[in-house]
């Protein structure tokens, strides 16, 4: 059992709240498109993070009585990226059991090729063939996609009705910050950390990275392999939990780990990065 | 040979085939629904700004007929990008 982590649970009802209140006041033009456009592209960058937690039970820290926070929440902070939590849940689970997997990891068509790929390719969505594995290895995968899907119609046949009312106000501030947003997340939260996309095996397919830009600004996805390696420790406390893991991390020989400094918290991580080039 | 309770026989009614078929066709037809009515009102409102003057019908069929090509582009390649 872990804890509460009430400041994913914040920012994923804070962001939604904020990007419902900036959609509301552009359409009732109360406020420039202009204006809310950035808005809404800030919290759709941070609209999926907190679903993810969810998705491990980590906003509850599986607390008996209290579960049921994981989905509400993650499923109103995806409301501006349109995603269904059930179904990205079970689509994430398959990700960790098979990680660089290319025949039964749903976010592998991420790694072929380089940043731009990895952007354009989670508009594509999972290949086919590898949805089709999965469900055929396991009828609950298929089961649970299926769950998930009427709220990805729903919120997709509401962008439908909206655009037709408020055509350029939909664009700017719903359809274009959303896929904008998964972009980002796809290259920082999927690619980045995976590069080079061909280890498998829980100490080597996911590596420790830096940029020259502050973490902060990838949602310290730096921070992945504890992640990778230890699911149920919330996000937040991964720096925490890189510092006490390091001399494990490096005796592993996990990738990158060498470059993991003693301080984690509080240190924005800036740094060349060492990755082979995809 | 197993015999089969009428009763406990799942019964759908008409609103259920309704919505089944409904979801069966946006399956199908989704991405060309999706060019038809959100590329074609994007364009259409963009196009309307650039060149205000035109005349509204041809802008809104040529808008319509953009987002229904592109649409069927994504569903035949099975991807929009």
């Amino acid at each position: 059992m872990g804890r509460f982590q009430w400041q994913m649970i914040l920012i994923g009802l804070g962001q939604s709240v904020t990007w419902m209140v900036t959609l509301g006041l552009v359409l009732a033009g109360r406020l420039s498109m202009w204006v809310g456009f950035p808005i809404a592209f800030v919290c759709c960058c941070f609209a999926y993070l907190p679903s993810h937690e969810g998705q491990h039970g980590n906003l509850s820290g599986r607390r008996k009585g209290w579960q049921w926070i994981d989905p509400f929440v993650g499923q109103i902070s995806l409301i501006p990226l349109r995603q269904s939590h059930q179904v990205l849940k079970v689509t994430h689970m398959k990700h960790h059991a098979h990680t660089n997997d290319p025949e039964l990891d749903v976010d592998h068509h991420c790694m072929e090729g380089g940043f731009l790929n990895a952007a354009i390719s989670v508009h594509r969505g999972p290949r086919a063939e590898v949805l089709a594995a999965n469900a055929e290895r396991d009828p609950k995968f298929a089961e649970g996609v299926a769950k998930g899907m009427p709220m990805q119609r729903l919120l997709g046949g509401l962008l439908l009705v909206a655009v037709v009312f408020f055509p350029l106000k939909t664009f700017f501030v719903w359809w274009l910050p959303s896929a904008l947003a998964q972009s980002y997340q796809f290259i920082y939260f999927g690619w980045q950390p995976h590069r080079p996309g061909d280890q498998v095996g829980r100490y080597r397919d996911t590596r420790f990275w830096t940029t020259l830009a502050p973490r902060y600004l990838f949602q310290s996805m730096q921070t992945h392999i504890i992640h990778h390696m230890y699911p149920t420790i919330p996000h937040w406390d991964e720096p925490k939990a890189m510092e006490a893991l390091r001399p494990f991390i490096v005796e592993r020989g996990i990738p990158g780990a060498e470059r993991i400094p003693k301080r984690v918290r509080f240190n924005p991580l800036i740094a060349r990065d060492e990755a082979p080039r995809a | 040979m197993v015999e089969v309770n009428p009763v406990e026989l799942p019964r759908t009614s008409a609103v259920q085939r309704a919505i089944t078929l409904v979801l069966a066709h946006i399956d199908r037809w989704g991405a060309v629904w999706f060019g038809f009515v959100f590329w074609g009102s994007v364009i259409f409102a963009a196009a309307r700004r650039i060149w205000p003057d035109a005349p509204t019908p041809g802008v809104l069929a040529g808008s319509l007929l953009i987002g229904l090509g592109g649409g069927l582009a994504a569903r035949r390649r099975g991807y929009w990008l």
